[in-house]
C-alpha cells in the first residue's frame, strides 16, 4: 500500500461500524463506534459521476467526521437512511415540460412544469448554466436559475420534444 | 428604504390578506412574516408564516385565479390547505438551514431536549429573507422594537407588474423597460455630433438615390432608346455614351457609399469612445462589491463586447437599415409607376418572400449559435492551456492537451461543418423560390410585350426584373434586423445599468475631511456579509490606539483580510460601526481615507508600466530618490538593481516575471512612497525569508514613529513587535491581548504559538 493510500484509509470510515437514526426534526445522528454525533450532514462528493459513492460525513460544525467509500457497504436499513437525508440536502424538482422560454435582455424567463409542480425562474448566461450533468454529454441535464436552484432534466433524449427544442441549442 | 411596519405589513398581497383575516387573525398585530414557495413536502406551493405576540402561524395553500362574472373577470384567490398555530412561548429562536437546492426554517424549542422543528420550506432566493425573518424574532424575544431596517429587503418583483426581476441587484424589468427610451438614450450620444449627422443622412439619402435610378439608366436606355433602332435617333447606337453614362453613376453611387462609410465610422468611433469613458468612470466610483458581484473579467468582456455589438449596429445596421428602406420604397414606387399591374403582382409575393427569409434567419440563428459556443471553448481552451504551460510542463502533459485540443476543435469543426451544409442547402433553395418569382414576372411581362399590353418593351421588362432583384436583400436584411435590434438594446441597457447603478459604498453628503489622522481605530459590534444569510464577521468589536500596532492572527478563511477591507472602508459594515479618531468612516472624504490608509494587500497586483511607476503609483509627483529609498525601506533595491533594466523593468501583464516575494516587496515600497498614518500589512511579507522580512520591519518601523500598524500574518514571529494581538475564529474574536498575556492564558493562541515554536525546536535538534 502506498503511503497516500495509507493516509486515504484513515479518513474512510468502517461501514460496518456505522450506525445511523432518523431523529426529530428532520434530522439525522449516527454512531460511530462508540462515539454518537447528533444532528450529522451527509454529502456527496461525486454528486453527479457517483452520487452512492464517497459520502462525506460531517457534525453539525462541518467538523469531518469521516468518508465512506461506498453506500451499498452498509446495511440496507442504514443505506435508507442516508439516502433520505441525501435526497432531501440534493433536493431537486424534475422538469417534465417546458411551457415557454422568454428572451429578454439576456435573461431567459422560463415557465415549466415540474415533479413538484408548476414553476417560473429567470436564468441568465444560458449555456453555462444548462448543461448535461456528465460529460459525456448525454442523459441528464441540469438547470440553475439566478438563486442557484437546481431543476434536473433527467433523460433528454426522451424528453418532451416540443420542449427539447426550446433549449437544445443551448447545450453544448 | 427604510420602513414602517404598517408599510411592512402592506406587501403581503391583498387576496392573502383577506384570506389571514377570514381566519379570524388581526393582520395589524402581525410582528414579521415570510413567504415561502414550498410546502414541507418540496412541492411548490405559496406559503405565509408569521406571528404575532402570542402565536406562530404556518398557512399552506396557494395562489389561483378564478374567473368570476362582473367588472374584473379574473381574480386571485388564495386557497388554503392548512393553517397551524404555535405558542410562541415554546420557540427559542428560529433558524435557516441551507441545502445544496433548498433551504428550511427551523424552530429551536426552550426545551433542550426537543429537537428543532421544521416550519417551512423554500426554494433558494429566499433564504435572504428567512435571515431577516430569523432577526425579527430574535428582536422581539428580547423586547427590541421592530426594527425597520432589517427590511431594507431586495425587491425581487417588478412593483409594476409583477414580473421577477432577472437580477435582484439591477432591479430592471425586462417587461416594463421601454425600449425605444433606452436608444433614444444612446442616440442622446449623438447630440454633440449634429452636423456630422446632417452630412451622414444627406449622403444615405443621395448614396440610396443613385442606386435606385442606376438600372433605369442602365438597363431601359440600353434596350430601349440606344438597341432598338428608329425610337430615338440621337441615341440609336450610341453604345460607349451610354456606357460611360453607366460607370459614371456607378462610381457616383460607388463615392458616396465610400463616403458614407468614412463619415459614420468617424462618428460611431468618438460616440463609442464616449460611451467607455462613460463606463470606465462610472465604474471606479464603484466599491470593491461590486467588482466581485460581477467578476472583473466578466465585466470587462461584457463591456467590451457590449460596446462592439452598439458600435456595430450603427456602423453597419443604422445606416444599413436606412438605406435598405429607402431601396424599398423607392423600388416599389418606380415599380408601380412601370407597371401596376406587375408590381401588384409582386407586391402580392412580398408577405410570403418576408416570411421566408424570417423563417431561414431564425433556423440559421440555432446554427449560428451553436457554432459560437463551440468557438468560444475552444479559444477558452487555446487560453487557458496557454497560460497554464507551466502547469502543463510540470506534469508532462503536452500530449493529453493536444488531444484534448483535438475534441474540441473537431467539435468547432462539425459545428462549421453543420452550418455550411445547411447553408448550402437553405440557399440553393432560397434562389429557387426567387427564381420561380422572377420567372412568374417574366411570363406574365413577355405575354404584355407580345400583346403590346400597357406599352410593354423589352426594356421596360428588363428594367422591372432588375429591380426586382432589387427587393431581395432588403427584405433579407429587415428580416434578420429586429434580432440586431434587439441585441443592442440589450447591450445599452446593461451599459447604462454599469453607467447608472449606484454605488453601494457612498461618500456622505458633506464629508469630514481629515488631513491628517491620528490612528485610533474602534470597531464596535460589527457585523458583515458577503453574501445574504452567510455572516463572515459576528459581533466584532476591536479598538487600535493611535501609533500601535496590532497584529491579527486567525485560521485561514477566518476573516482576517475582511477586517482590514472594512477598516479601509472597501466594504461597508452591515450592522455595528467602525470609527477612525472618533469619526464614524463613512463620514470621512473618501480622499482623505485613501491617503491615510495604506494596504498592502494579500492579493498583489503590478500595473502594466514599469518598476518605478508602480512604485510611485500612490504618488505620481515622488522624486526617483524617494523611489529608491522606499524600494530600499521594502528590501527590494537589490533585486530591482540585479534586472538588466533596474528601475524600468517592465512589469505586470506580459513584462518580467518577478517571484511572489519580489512582488510584495514591490508592493510595500508603493505604500512607503504613500506614507500612510494607518498602515495594513495584510500577509506582506509571507512569501520570503525571516531575515528579508526583519529588514523591512526594521525599516518600517524606523521610517516613522507615530503609525498605526495593522498586520496579519500566519507566521507568528512576524508579529513579534506587535503591541497586541487579536485572535479571529470564524469572524469573531476568541482572544485579545499582548504576547505574554495571551501565552498565559494558554488558549488558542497559546496552542498556535507552541505549534509553531514546536517545529523550529524539532528542526533544530534534527540539525
Ligand atoms: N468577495 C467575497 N465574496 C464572498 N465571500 C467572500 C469574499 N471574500 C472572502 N469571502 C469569504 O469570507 C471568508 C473570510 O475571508 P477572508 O479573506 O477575510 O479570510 P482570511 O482570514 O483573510 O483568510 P486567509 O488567511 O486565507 O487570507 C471566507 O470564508 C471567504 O470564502
Ligand atoms: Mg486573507
Amino acid at each position: 500500500m502506498s503511503e497516500l493510500q495509507t493516509l486515504a484509509e484513515m479518513t474512510m470510515l468502517d461501514p460496518s461500524k456505522c450506525t445511523f437514526t432518523p431523529t426529530d426534526g428532520g434530522y439525522i445522528s449516527l454512531k460511530y463506534e462508540d462515539t454518537t454525533y447528533e444532528r450529522i450532514k451527509i454529502c456527496r462528493a461525486l454528486p453527479y459521476k457517483a452520487p452512492d459513492e464517497y459520502i462525506c460525513l460531517l457534525t453539525r460544525d462541518d467538523k469531518e467526521i469521516g468518508i465512506l467509500r461506498r453506500l451499498n457497504q452498509l446495511s440496507e436499513e442504514n443505506q435508507k437512511h442516508v439516502l433520505n437525508e441525501l435526497s432531501k440536502m440534493y433536493y431537486c424538482p424534475t422538469v417534465t415540460k417546458i411551457i415557454s422560454v422568454k428572451d429578454r435582455m439576456g435573461y431567459q424567463y422560463y415557465e415549466v412544469i415540474t415533479n413538484a409542480g408548476k414553476r417560473e425562474f429567470a436564468l441568465r448566461d444560458a449555456s453555462r448554466n444548462i448543461r448535461y450533468v456528465s460529460p459525456e454529454k448525454r442523459g441528464a441535464v441540469q438547470i440553475r436559475d439566478i438563486d442557484g436552484n437546481r431543476y434536473l432534466i433527467e433523460d433528454f433524449d426522451t424528453f418532451d420534444s416540443q420542449s427539447r427544442k426550446k433549449i437544445e441549442a443551448f447545450l453544448v | 428604504m427604510a420602513e414602517s411596519l404598517s408599510e411592512y405589513l402592506s406587501r403581503i398581497p391583498e387576496h392573502v390578506r383577506e384570506e389571514i383575516a377570514s381566519s379570524g387573525i388581526d393582520i395589524s398585530q402581525i410582528v414579521a412574516y415570510i413567504y415561502s414557495d414550498m410546502a414541507p413536502d418540496g412541492t411548490f406551493a405559496d406559503c405565509w408564516i408569521f406571528f404575532d405576540s402570542q402565536l406562530l402561524y404556518v398557512m399552506t395553500g396557494f395562489d389561483s385565479v378564478e374567473k368570476r362574472n362582473g367588472p374584473k373577470k379574473l381574480k386571485c384567490v388564495y386557497r388554503r390547505k392548512s393553517l397551524e398555530r404555535f405558542e410562541l412561548s415554546t420557540i427559542k429562536k428560529f433558524e435557516t438551514e441551507r441545502f445544496i437546492g433548498t433551504a428550511r426554517l427551523m424552530a429551536h424549542l426552550e426545551d433542550e431536549k426537543e429537537a428543532p422543528v421544521q416550519i417551512a420550506m423554500f426554494s433558494l432566493g429566499i433564504a435572504g429573507k428567512s435571515e431577516r425573518f430569523v432577526k425579527h424574532f430574535a428582536d422581539m424575544k428580547e423586547g427590541k422594537p421592530f426594527d425597520a431596517k432589517a427590511n431594507e429587503e431586495e425587491e425581487l418583483f417588478c412593483p409594476k407588474c409583477g414580473t421577477r426581476y432577472p437580477n435582484p441587484a439591477r432591479k430592471v424589468c425586462p417587461k416594463c423597460m421601454n425600449k425605444m427610451s433606452i436608444f433614444s438614450r444612446l442616440l442622446g450620444f449623438f447630440k454633440f455630433y449634429k452636423d456630422k449627422l446632417v452630412l451622414f443622412f444627406a449622403v444615405i439619402l443621395l448614396s440610396t438615390l443613385f442606386s435606385v435610378v442606376s438600372p433605369y439608366l442602365g438597363t431601359k436606355l440600353l434596350y430601349d432608346n440606344v438597341l432598338t433602332p428608329g425610337v430615338d435617333a440621337n441615341l440609336y447606337g450610341e453604345v460607349g455614351l451610354v456606357m460611360l453614362v453607366i460607370i459614371a453613376a456607378r462610381l457616383v453611387s460607388l463615392g458616396f457609399n465610400m463616403w458614407q462609410g468614412y463619415i459614420s465610422g468617424g462618428l460611431i468611433s468618438y460616440v463609442v469612445y464616449d460611451l467607455k469613458m462613460k463606463i470606465f468612470t462610472a465604474m471606479q466610483k464603484h466599491s470593491m462589491g461590486f467588482y466581485t458581484n460581477k467578476q472583473t473579467g466578466q465585466l470587462m468582456e461584457r463591456v467590451n463586447r457590449d460596446t462592439g455589438n452598439i458600435y456595430w449596429f450603427f456602423v453597419d445596421g443604422v445606416p444599413f437599415f436606412i438605406i435598405n428602406v429607402l431601396t424599398f420604397i423607392g423600388v416599389l414606387i418606380i415599380m408601380l409607376v412601370m407597371n401596376p399591374i406587375l408590381a401588384i403582382i409582386v407586391t402580392v409575393m412580398i408577405p410570403f418572400l418576408l416570411f421566408m427569409f424570417r423563417f431561414i434567419h431564425k433556423s440559421f440563428r440555432k446554427f449560428h449559435h451553436n457554432r459560437w459556443v463551440h468557438q468560444a471553448v475552444l479559444t477558452s481552451h487555446i487560453s487557458d492551456s496557454m497560460g497554464g504551460q507551466r502547469v502543463i510542463k510540470a506534469f508532462a502533459k503536452e500530449r493529453e492537451e493536444s488531444t484534448r485540443f483535438a475534441k474540441y476543435s473537431m467539435n468547432a469543426r462539425n459545428a462549421d461543418l453543420k452550418l455550411s451544409n445547411a447553408q448550402s442547402t437553405v440557399f440553393p433553395l432560397l434562389g429557387f423560390i426567387t427564381i420561380i418569382t422572377n420567372l412568374v414576372v417574366l411570363a406574365l411581362g413577355g405575354c404584355m410585350i407580345v400583346s403590346g399590353y400597357a406599352g410593354m418593351t423589352f426594356g421596360k421588362l428588363m428594367t422591372f426584373t432588375a429591380y426586382m432583384n432589387m427587393l431581395y436583400s432588403p427584405m433579407d436584411f429587415l428580416s434578420g434586423f429586429s434580432n440586431w435590434w434587439a441585441r443592442c438594446v440589450d447591450s445599452a441597457q446593461r451599459i447604462f445599468e454599469i453607467i447608472d447603478a449606484d454605488p453601494d459604498v457612498t461618500e456622505a453628503e458633506n464629508p469630514v475631511k481629515m488631513d491628517e489622522m491620528q490612528g485610533n481605530i474602534v470597531m464596535e459590534n460589527v457585523n458583515f456579509e458577503y453574501e445574504p444569510g452567510r455572516p463572515i464577521i459576528k459581533n466584532l468589536s476591536l479598538s487600535v490606539e493611535a501609533g500601535h500596532m496590532v497584529g491579527i492572527v486567525g485560521k485561514t478563511g477566518a476573516g482576517k483580510s475582511t477586517i482590514v477591507n472594512l477598516m479601509a472602508r472597501l466594504y461597508d459594515v452591515v450592522d455595528g460601526k467602525i470609527t477612525i479618531d472618533g469619526i464614524d468612516v463613512k463620514n470621512i472624504a473618501t480622499k482623505d481615507m485613501r491617503k491615510n490608509i495604506g494596504i498592502v494587500s494579500q492579493e498583489i497586483y503590478l500595473f502594466i508600466g514599469t518598476i518605478a511607476d508602480n512604485i510611485r503609483y500612490a504618488r505620481p509627483e515622488a522624486s526617483m530618490d524617494e523611489v529608491i529609498a522606499a524600494a530600499k525601506a521594502a528590501a527590494a533595491h537589490d533585486f530591482i538593481m540585479k534586472l538588466p533594466d533596474g528601475y524600468e523593468t517592465r512589469v505586470g501583464a506580459g513584462g518580467q516575471d518577478l517571484s511572489g516575494g519580489e512582488k510584495q516587496r514591490i508592493s510595500i515600497a508603493r505604500t512607503i512612497i504613500q506614507n500612510p498614518k494607518i498602515l495594513i500589512l495584510d500577509e506582506a511579507t509571507a512569501s520570503m525569508d525571516t531575515e528579508t522580512e526583519r529588514r523591512i520591519q526594521d525599516s518600517l518601523s524606523e521610517l516613522k514613529a507615530g503609525r498605526t500598524t495593522i498586520a496579519i500574518a500566519h507566521r507568528l514571529s512576524t508579529l513579534r513587535d506587535a503591541d497586541v494581538l487579536a485572535v479571529i475564529n470564524r469572524g469573531e474574536m476568541v482572544e485579545y491581548g499582548t504576547h505574554d498575556e495571551l501565552i498565559r492564558k494558554k488558549g488558542e493562541y497559546y496552542n498556535l504559538y507552541k505549534l509553531q515554536f514546536d517545529a523550529v525546536k524539532h528542526i533544530g535538534t534534527a540539525e
